[in-house]
């Protein structure tokens, strides 16, 4: 099943997240990988707010009280919470990008940077799509 | 306002073992006065994520580096962003790990790169990229004495705990020995990295994260005498330490909650000298500290010890210090995707303290 299919806890996939006709990135994200070193969250988080990317942020659970505060300061929404049956067996937080609501590019979400590749195709096929 | 935590005070005070600090019964610490609470304004454009250290400017702004955001913000005397230097990367001007600052003369702004061991330079007035200056170790705190600039930069490799910059120099010299118990154990330099210094016409006073022990040098390196600062409600450095890490296998949270970390040293222009420490918890993702702020007399022979500034508990306070004026950076979180950050000025009064009896280090 490609990560489109994923259903989050609200029955909604990763692809109806996704406008059809948007670039995106989509972090899909365990709390626990991805706010210890959070270099590259922080990173994200900053492009998102400065518009450079659009960017959905996906966990696979229900983030602690601390994870809350460390989100909020990064200011960082949370799009949606991954159902338990779409958790596959062997899960690395990745760093998905979407186009027309199909994930093209899957990259294993590092904790010291966002993936340079990823914020290039999200940014120039986004703009090149305005 | 977090609760301060009640200790049972072991009143040793008085005591003649010296390694370890004396607890001091219950009492008043330092006077503490607020001057002032300034509200960072922070748009979606430029807003901090994990800021990592503080400076204040001549002209009342305020430097605000960010370890996450790599880059450092400007805020003007009314908390408005004025100006950016630097960005994330690793290029000329652009950080991996944005860390300590320092002002040189009314031109210059010099920013740690932790990652690569580097200060980058950047203009003042137009925030230009200057240049970079090579760093050994950690720079983790500055103190300025006419034309040199003193930095607590705790270097493993030159076995030296502070390093000086002097007018017109290009590099740094490295010098005042790592005292023997950072050398001993590797691990708590590891874990409790960071040296503090205060300097003032030729006499340093050097504190290590994870000691009670200040050492006074002069500048040329000679160790003159150290004292060990009294606990009275923070948790102290325990006088085991180096048998605890020896001997017990602890995650870095268990090593965080066990010691007090000297996280300010600074002097006042009357000679007094202010600390502040921290007391670290790490909880998920989040580094929070309740602070704790002690006066030396300028003959380092009493203290007025350990008042308690309140926190939000949120986020790791920064202090930095000027004018005789205690800076503390604190964030509190108001909403799933909005922080407040506030800097409130203190000043801090330790003379009508019961002063308590500093000991010599031995």
């Amino acid at each position: 099943m490609d990560a489109g299919e994923w259903t989050l806890a609200d029955g909604a996939t990763l692809r109806e997240l996704v406008p059809d006709n948007d670039t995106a990135v989509v972090l899909v994200a365990d709390p626990g990988d991805c706010f210890g070193c959070s270099a590259a969250v922080g990173e994200w988080a900053t492009r998102r707010a400065t518009g450079e990317v659009r960017l959905y942020l996906i966990l696979t659970r229900e983030p602690t009280a601390a994870e809350r505060k460390q989100l909020a300061a990064f200011r960082m929404p949370v799009a949606g919470i991954l159902a338990r049956s779409a958790l596959p067996r062997r899960f690395q937080s990745m760093e998905y990008l979407f186009v027309g609501g199909i994930p093209v590019m899957a990259v294993t979400l590092r904790t010291g940077r966002s993936s340079s590749t990823v914020v290039k195709w999200a940014r120039t096929r986004d703009q090149a799509s305005r | 306002m977090r609760k301060i935590s009640s200790l049972v005070a072991v009143a040793v005070f008085g005591a003649t073992c010296t390694n370890a600090a004396p607890t001091l019964p219950p009492g008043a610490g330092p006077a503490v006065q607020t001057y002032r609470v300034l509200r960072l304004l922070e748009p979606d454009s430029l807003y901090l994520t994990r800021p990592s250290a503080m400076v204040r400017g001549r002209h009342g702004e305020t430097y605000v580096s960010d370890v996450v955001g790599n880059r450092v913000v400007t805020y003007d005397d009314n908390g408005r962003p004025v100006r950016v230097f630097g960005r994330p990367g690793g290029g000329p001007g652009e950080f991996r790990q944005a860390s300590t600052m320092f002002l040189r003369d009314d031109s210059t702004l010099a920013v740690a790169d932790l990652s690569r061991a580097i200060f980058q330079l950047f203009d003042l007035r137009t925030g230009d990229f200057r240049g970079s200056l090579s760093c050994e170790g950690i720079g983790s705190s500055v103190s300025y004495q006419d034309s040199v600039i003193w930095l607590g930069a705790m270097s493993l490799g030159r076995k030296t705990s502070v390093a000086a910059l002097r007018a017109g120099a290009d590099s740094l010299e490295y010098l005042i020995p790592l005292p023997p118990e950072y050398l001993r154990m590797p691990w708590l330099a590891g874990t409790f990295p960071g040296s503090r210094v205060a300097a003032w016409r030729d006499t340093l006073l050097v504190g290590m994260t994870a000691s009670d022990v200040l050492r006074v040098f002069s500048a040329d390196g000679r160790l003159v005498d150290s004292v060990v600062v009294p606990v009275r409600i923070r948790r102290g450095v325990p006088p085991d330490i180096e048998r605890q890490f020896e001997r017990h296998h602890r995650t870095q949270r268990d090593w965080v909650r066990l010691t007090s970390a000297l996280l300010g040293l600074f002097r006042q222009s009357n000679g007094a000298f202010v600390l502040v420490h921290a007391d670290y918890d790490i909880v998920g993702p989040l580094t929070t500290a309740d602070l704790f702020v002690t006066t030396l007399t300028p003959d380092r022979q009493h203290a007025c010890v350990d008042t308690q500034l309140p926190v939000s508990g949120d986020a790791a306070p920064l202090v930095t210090f000027r004018a005789d004026t205690l800076y503390v950076m604190d964030r509190q979180v108001v909403s799933d995707t909005a922080v407040e950050t506030r800097i409130t000025a203190y000043g801090i009064d330790g003379s009508r303290c019961r002063l308590a009896k500093l000991h010599e280090h031995r």
